[in-house]
């Protein structure tokens, strides 16, 4: 410390203690009296300041644990929400169109059943007719021009290929 | 009432005790009142604000870690009302009135023992001398600036260093010293003026008394 603070200091210093030369105020007993029982109301108010303390640490801790709570229930939903999503949701909204599945299904079948038929038969039927009829045409063309003069499909048929058409 | 014994109030008052309250009053309230009222002027104020300080304490003394620094706390709460208040009503100390002095229970003669309670008594003439000599020091405080009369009131009714001062008024170690040495000068000289006027006026007197006795 230097010269100047030394002399800063000694100077407070007697200050000081000729400050201390001077009585002091003195609250009265009702002054007094009167404090302590602000205190006592003050308690009564409001709860122990400890107590009121470890309160709040539990309120903390219990808040705490409901924001974790919160947060993994949200979590947990939107995952599952995430999952089935694009799935119908309810059983209920695919049961209507069942039935009509179901008849367009049979519907369907029997047609495919009557094709499978057709198949058959054509397989076996279709094509000696179809040679017939091409063998029969082929000849009407080849002997072109009726008795009116008639050409092509305008020409009458002979007796054969009438005998013709009459078994296709 | 030793550091223990304060440190165990203090326990016990964080604890809602309302006798370790009562304690901390008897401990400390008359010191902090003496403050306040240096500080206002006005023994109403400085009743309603020692009520109010506590109520502070009561409030607030959970978050308070005791290390043995309760006075510099405490008397930070009360600088912070007395500021408010001074702010507030806008008007300096008042000087104290003699029916205010001659009230007994308030003022005590001879030297200052800021602990403890109660008053002394002594030889009237010693204390009318020292009601004078009082009224003349809350005048001469009324003058001074509050940021130099709160440092020395500070210093002087919670005797705490000028390092715990400066941290309770928030303001550098320098400036507190500074207001200190300015404001216990300014104090002085207007004492030592005072003691003057009033010399002169005592020698006046007499020398009229004196002339009158003649003639």
């Amino acid at each position: 410390m230097n010269t100047e603070d030394n002399k800063l200091h000694q100077e407070i210093a007697a200050g000081e203690r000729w400050l201390t030369s001077f009585a002091a105020p003195r609250p009265s007993p009702q002054a007094i009296e009167r404090t302590k029982l602000a205190v006592r109301a003050e308690l009564a108010r409001s709860p122990s300041p400890v107590s009121a303390r470890r309160w709040t640490a539990w309120r903390g801790v219990l808040g705490a644990a409901a924001t974790i709570a919160l947060a993994a229930t949200v979590s947990l939903y939107s995952v599952r929400t995430h999952q089935f999503a694009g799935r119908p949701t309810e059983t209920e909204s695919v049961d209507p169109w069942i039935p009509e599945a179901e008849d367009e299904a049979g519907r369907l079948a029997l047609l495919d059943e009557d094709l499978s038929i057709l198949e058959e038969w054509s397989a076996s039927q279709q094509w000696s007719v179809g040679s017939s009829l091409y063998e029969a045409l082929q000849g009407a063309l080849e002997n072109s021009g009726g008795e009116n003069g008639e050409t092509g499909v305008m020409r009458p048929l002979s007796e054969e290929q009438r005998a013709v058409q009459s078994t296709a | 009432m030793g550091d223990e014994a304060i440190a165990d109030s203090i326990r016990l008052a964080q604890r809602g005790d309302p006798a370790a309250y009562e304690r901390l009053v008897d401990r400390f309230g008359g010191r902090v009142y003496g403050f306040l009222y240096r500080m206002t002027g006005s023994r109403q104020d400085a009743e309603d604000l020692l009520q109010e300080v506590f109520v502070r304490v009561v409030r607030t003394i959970a978050d308070y870690q005791h290390d043995g620094r309760f006075e510099a706390w405490l008397f930070r709460i009360a600088a912070n009302l007395v500021r408010d208040r001074i702010r507030r009503i806008k008007r300096a100390p008042k000087i104290i009135s003699d029916a205010a002095v001659s009230s007994g229970s308030e003022e005590e003669t001879g030297g200052s023992s800021p602990g403890g309670m109660g008053a002394s008594t002594g030889p009237a003439s010693a204390a009318l001398e020292s009601r004078e000599d009082l009224e003349a020091l809350n005048a001469a405080l009324a003058t001074l600036p509050e940021p130099e009369r709160e440092v020395i009131m500070l210093r002087h009714f919670s005797e705490l260093s000028f390092k715990d001062i400066a941290i309770a008024l928030n303001c550098p170690l320098g400036t507190a010293l500074a207001r200190a040495h300015r404001g216990l000068g300014h104090l002085r000289n207007l004492m030592q003026s005072a003691d003057h006027s009033a010399a002169d006026g005592a020698a006046e007197r007499i020398s009229n008394k004196t002339r009158g006795q003649t003639t």
